[in-house]
């Protein structure tokens, strides 16, 4: 069972990393074409680009913590 | 984000009127309701997995922790398709102006395509309003068709959903008649002091061609 939940927390944390990576390249994506193009992005948007990142960076540091917890109690036991 | 010529703000819009004494008629996103069925489903689709992903975590593998964390991962996955979708639908304008007709379709980091068709050349133009479904006539959204050479089919541009397409149809239809008038290719009426439809012309021809023959 443990061995599940680490495998998990595992692959949950890699997916996080790759959203995380495609979340930074997609916002400056869209931040440059603003500038390229002339085009004012809403306010709303721009802070939906940030929430998204965040939301994200939450997540890393969660299943990271989890992920840790679960290694040191596999350690002590 | 409809308007006339000065009164545009979106620099992007500034930035398609390139050729000489061009100005804006008008440009038009797709009416907001296009975005909120997708909008809505994702949210479902994203409270539904969280739901199958609890049941499966809590019941079987009895782990708060991976519930927390997948909870977030989807959540995030979803929000990214959210912010995706609406950033999409910001950057597809039609732009109708009185030299041409541009729609802007730029998905950032995924695709961006550009149709242009200019009016210069265009002999005629023939501008249709269709509204569809009960949704479409419920939030006034629908399609403006604007033919070309309409006898040969050559070619037909679509504003597809957007808002209000009846005022902007009628709109479009005036202002682009009057820039047909202008226009080297566009049809020209010989006779100009009594303007009168092609079906006219023909009749009275007609009937004189018969007169002429009666005499003889």
């Amino acid at each position: 069972m443990q061995d599940i939940r680490l495998i998990l927390l595992t692959i949950f944390l890699i997916l996080n990393f790759l959203i995380l990576g495609f979340n930074i390249f997609y916002r400056t994506q869209v931040l440059k074409s603003t500038y390229e193009f002339g085009a004012i992005m809403p306010g709303a948007v721009k802070r939906l680009l940030l929430a998204n990142i965040l939301l994200v960076i939450l997540g890393i540091i969660f299943t990271a913590i989890f992920l840790i917890n679960e290694l040191i109690f596999r350690l002590f036991n | 984000m409809e308007g006339k010529d000065g009164e545009y703000n979106d620099g992007r819009i500034k930035n398609c009127l390139t050729l000489p004494g061009e100005k804006l008629l008008i440009a038009k996103r797709q009416h907001w309701f296009v975005i909120m069925v997708p909008l809505v489903i994702s949210i479902i689709l994203n409270f539904g997995l969280i739901a199958i992903v609890s049941f499966l975590f809590l019941i079987f593998l009895n782990s708060v922790e991976l519930l927390i964390a997948a909870s977030l991962l989807i959540s995030s996955i979803f929000l990214t398709g959210i912010t995706k979708l609406i950033v999409d639908w910001f950057n597809h304008v039609y732009v109708v102006t009185n030299r041409k007709i541009l729609e802007v379709n730029y998905a950032p980091l995924f695709s961006d395509a550009l149709s242009d068709l200019l009016l210069d050349q265009v002999r005629t133009i023939e501008v249709d309003i269709k509204k569809d479904n009960i949704l479409n006539q419920l939030f006034d959204m629908g399609d403006i068709i604007i033919s070309f050479d309409r006898p040969s089919k050559d070619k037909v541009f679509v504003l597809s959903n957007i808002n209000k397409p009846r005022e902007s149809g009628i709109f479009l239809g005036d202002q682009l008649e009057s820039v047909m008038e202008s226009s080297p290719a566009g049809f020209q009426n010989s006779k100009s002091d009594h303007p009168s439809k092609f079906t006219q012309d023909y009749v009275e021809e007609k009937y004189i061609d018969e007169t002429k023959y009666r005499r003889v």
